[in-house]
């Protein structure tokens, strides 16, 4: 019962894993055109010009 | 009564007493096989249900496990890219020395750290080989700035402070990447991932 009981955990873990791991793509590829933006922003944060 | 009949009544009277005890015997073996059976069932049931709790319990482990993995992939997604993005940055910040518009953002700088002291005569430090028109400065803000002859180092900005060196407002980029970071960071997120 043990055995199953944890089979049946570790494939539903498999797909929190890769669901996340599609998330995270999802994230990284909507955030990397924002990068140049929020670069420019810290640095005129640093440079004290806005 | 003769002996044959007397032998009879014997026999009859064993067989009986034998009959009974055979049977006393079957009933105390029934007995004893039913409360056997009772009780490995109990047991039987205290494993299952024991193995059923322990079952549930791996899963449950297994689980947690997994989505604590996938929120770190997540953050760790985040870190990296927030990360990229402060680099790239200091990396701006560290050839702005070079930019014709240096010499207004000291002057930024210096207004800056001069308001934030709020007293009338202050001296400002600067990088070697950097200058700013600090008579100007003066006018606009009615104050005495004075350039000292003691020079900072790193990747440029300034510092103004009192003569006596009691108030001293510390604006090269370093320290202001160091005051901000926390801010910075908050502000990157949001940009980035829409304030997750």
């Amino acid at each position: 019962m043990i055995d199953e009981s944890v089979n049946e955990a570790n494939v539903e873990a498999r797909g929190i894993l890769e669901s996340a791991k599609e998330e995270v793509e999802e994230l990284k590829s909507a955030a990397t055109s924002r990068v140049e933006s929020a670069t420019e922003s810290v640095v005129a944060k640093l440079l004290g010009v806005r | 009564m003769g002996a044959d009949e007397i032998i009879k009544k014997i026999d009859e009277r064993a067989s009986a007493e034998v009959d009974k005890i055979i049977q006393d015997a079957n009933t105390r073996r029934e007995k004893i096989l039913d409360e056997a059976r009772r009780e490995a069932e109990h047991k039987k049931q205290v494993i299952l249900e024991r193995g059923e709790k322990e079952a549930i319990l791996e899963k449950q482990r297994i689980l947690a496990d997994a989505k604590l993995k996938a929120r770190r992939l997540r953050w760790d997604a985040q870190e990296d890219l927030v990360s990229q993005v402060l680099d790239a940055a200091r990396n701006k910040v560290s050839k702005v020395r070079d930019d014709p518009k240096y010499g207004d953002i000291l002057k930024v700088l210096i207004q800056e750290a001069a308001s934030s002291i709020g007293e009338d005569e202050l001296e400002v430090l600067l990088a070697d080989g950097d200058s700013v028109d600090l008579e100007q400065i003066s006018g606009e803000l009615g104050i005495k700035l004075s350039l000292s002859d003691k020079k900072i180092s790193g990747m440029g900005g300034v510092i103004v402070r009192t003569r006596d060196g009691r108030i001293e407002v510390d604006n090269t980029f370093e320290r202001r990447m160091e005051r901000f970071t926390e801010l910075l960071r908050t502000e990157i997120t949001a940009t980035l991932f829409g304030g997750v």
